[in-house]
């Protein structure tokens, strides 16, 4: 994932983990905001393309269920258009504002839910590699990581997709999630001390 | 200690990410945590490397066009805001007066009448009967728009309602034609277009669902509605294809409607007879390729062009068409050329006109942009073929295009799996005319199986139309089937969605 992603992987997902929280972007979204503000579509349809694979991923990684997660990235952004006119640029990227949104959908969803919904990992969505070898290790380490995902909390989980998968950096994993940057950074460790015990047991039993 | 430990493990994590350090080099500066730090940067490290779970082309496809038909909305709406607010208040009026249809009370009874007499002097005054004969693009169309809830409303018996409805469903219908024909539909109108065309749909939907309606007049009522949903999909490509106006919000003393003689003299657009004119749809998915491109050999571009169309292939270099084979034909042997793609241009042909002509007018104004009759085809510019006999080796992508005036399009072709076979790439258009692109197949055969053809364009390459087609499994067939074009329809994203399953 994100800039050590294998070269098979899409240029433009790159790019949207890439263009999250990357220092120097922030001027650009400035500039994007503020043509979102004035409705325009080609802004809207930048800020699409790049963000939607990212938010996707959240959501997805959280609620593990792809169809709940095409529909709240795709709701997300339909919120950002709605609360565009009341943002106020700040600095902090696009990127950490939609999933900020995109984490409040989620939420909203879990308390409908009344609990989370984990279901079986969907094939379909394994990565695809030319190399049937490849494609074996990378499902291997795909299961591990989502098992290992869920030993964690819900919050730790959300800092280790946004810190991990989406690139945020501290600051604005605790913009997203409206707690102090002290207290993300405990988390982070919490939840890399945990996925660590569990993936060493998984590679002590194993015999790696 | 324990702060400045997780200080130290999210410095580590920065330059793991940055790719400043690695991990060894990360416990080298810091040896006294390095027993502490090693697993959990080892964790993330694993954590950066692993792969993850990527969202469906057509789900992407699918939130981008709702995403960019909401933003236009919104656009549109703020720009006719006095024009919503009139008619809201219009409808809070004609919601007010329903209590005057509860059982006949002498109170009541007067104030029914008082409202009639008030309304009469009114329509005598002569601003309902102005505002009758406004077009969409006048300040007065509120006005009739509330003048028809009220001859609505007061339109009692279930039949008659139902008539009225969709006469003035008609004749919105004609106009919103009209403006578009006459190119008057710019992003502003056209969002007004596509929000009476909704209201239209929604009102016929609710007078097909009244009781006590003859079957002649739900046939009608059926029809009507097909049409309005038609339009409003043509509507929806318009509001797509017309470029985003700079804001430039009218200041805020601005009188909301003004009535100048000019506008109450002006004349109600004349109604010529309108040409048949495929209607192209906005199906909900677009399957969005997965970048970089990766078509299958160069397209042919093949323009048949009328009066002043120009299209203005890009990259593409000078070619000529090689020779057809007729469908008659195919063989066993593929009836189509291996995918070498030397690129080729058909002899233009003229197009039969299609423009009714319009009245003379002090500056002629181009009519709206239509891009319709997507279709795949066994020849440059044929007609529609929705399956193609097995072994087929190259397909023609067409689709014709109306007054245009530099709004670019392209074409895409998806497999089975969603993957891009084929994509023109965006090419800027002028006039009308008919586009053909031909699709190689890869590997000199299109497997079985079912394929998407996508028209997209606009200044953020929305879908325009799509149709699906198919190529036949086992032993060639000598002609192919010809089949009406698919039309894509509301329902189009279940069906990607089914297909891709």
């Amino acid at each position: 994932m994100s800039e050590k992603a294998s070269p098979g992987q899409d240029d433009k997902f790159s790019h949207a983990l890439l263009s999250a929280g990357v220092a120097g972007e922030n001027l650009s979204d400035g500039e994007l905001i503020r043509r979102a503000q004035a409705y325009d579509s080609a802004a809207f349809a930048e800020i699409y393309d790049c963000h939607y694979e990212g938010v996707y991923t959240y959501v997805y990684c959280r609620v593990n269920n792809t169809h709940v997660a095409e529909d709240l990235a795709a709701e997300a952004f339909l919120r950002a258009l709605e609360g565009i006119g009341s943002f106020q640029f700040r600095g902090v990227p696009i990127a950490a504002w939609l999933y900020r949104i995109a984490g409040n959908l989620v939420n909203d969803y879990f308390r409908v839910q009344a609990r989370q919904d984990v279901v079986p990992l969907q094939d379909e969505l394994l990565p695809t590699a030319s190399n049937p070898s490849d494609i074996v290790e990378r499902q291997f380490t795909y299961r591990r990581l989502q098992e290992s995902l869920h030993e964690l909390t819900d919050e730790q989980r959300q800092v280790v997709l946004l810190r991990f998968v989406q690139g945020l950096d501290i600051k604005d994993i605790a913009y997203v999630m409206g707690k102090p940057e002290g207290a993300i950074k405990s988390l982070q460790h919490r939840a890399l001390s945990t996925m660590g015990r569990y993936l060493g047991k998984d590679s002590d039993e194993a015999g790696l | 200690m324990k702060r400045d430990f997780e200080s130290i493990l999210d410095e580590c994590l920065q330059q793991l990410h940055s790719g400043q350090a690695d991990v060894e080099t990360c416990l080298a500066r810091y040896p006294e945590q390095a027993a502490a730090l090693r697993p959990l940067l080892q964790t993330a490290s694993r954590l950066r490397a692993a792969p993850v779970p990527r969202p469906s082309p057509a789900a992407k496809a699918a939130g981008r066009q709702q995403l960019l038909l909401a933003v236009a909305r919104r656009r549109q709406a703020q720009a006719q805001a006095p024009f919503a607010s009139l008619r809201s208040r219009g409808q809070e009026l004609a919601a007010s007066l329903s209590w005057l249809l509860s059982p006949p009370k002498p109170a009541r009874a007067l104030v029914w009448a008082v409202a009639i007499l008030l309304l009469l002097v009114v329509s005598g005054a002569g601003v309902v009967g102005v505002a009758a004969r406004s077009s969409l693009d006048s300040p007065l169309y509120p006005v009739r728009l509330v003048s028809e809830q009220v001859q609505l409303f007061l339109t009692i018996d279930a039949e008659a309602k139902a008539r009225l409805q969709v006469n003035l469903a008609q004749q919105h219908l004609a106009e919103i034609e009209t403006l578009r024909q006459q190119g008057r539909l710019d992003s502003g109108v056209a969002g007004r277009a596509e929000a009476l065309l909704a209201d239209q749909e929604r009102a016929l939907q609710q007078a097909k669902a009244i009781s006590g309606v003859s079957a002649d007049v739900q046939e009608e009522i059926q029809a009507v509605l097909e049409a309005v949903r038609n339009e409003r999909q043509t509507v929806q490509q318009v509001m797509l294809l017309t470029p985003t106006p700079r804001p430039t919000l009218p200041p805020k003393d601005k009188p909301t409607v003004t009535l100048t003689p000019s506008e109450v003299a002006k004349p109600l657009p004349s109604s010529t007879p309108k040409p048949a004119q495929p209607t192209a749809t906005l199906p909900p998915v677009e399957p969005t390729p997965t970048p970089p491109w990766a078509p299958f050999g160069v397209p042919t571009v093949v323009t048949r062009p009328t009066g002043q169309a120009d299209v203005t292939p890009t990259s593409i270099p000078p070619a000529t068409l090689p020779p057809t084979p007729p469908p008659s034909a195919a063989t066993a042997t593929p009836p189509f050329a291996p995918p070498t793609m030397a690129p080729t241009v058909s002899p233009p042909t003229p197009l039969p006109p299609t423009a009714t002509p319009l009245p003379p007018t002090a500056t002629p104004v181009p009519a709206n942009p239509v891009a319709s009759n997507l279709r795949m085809s066994s020849s440059a510019g044929g007609g529609a073929v929705g399956s193609f006999p097995a072994g087929t080796g190259m397909a023609y992508a067409v689709f014709d295009y109306s007054n245009f005036t530099g709004q670019k399009l392209g074409v895409r072709v998806h497999d089975a799996q969603g993957n891009v076979i084929f994509n023109s790439g965006s090419q800027t258009y002028q006039g009308s005319g008919t586009q053909s692109f031909a699709v190689a197949a890869p590997g000199g055969a299109f497997p079985a199986g079912r394929y998407l053809t996508v028209l997209y364009g606009g200044e953020f390459a929305g879908t325009i139309t799509s149709t699906f087609w198919q190529v036949e499994a086992g032993p060639p067939t000598p002609t192919p089937t010809p089949t009406p074009t698919p039309r894509a329809h509301g329902g189009g994203l279940w069906i990607w969605w089914v297909w891709s399953c």
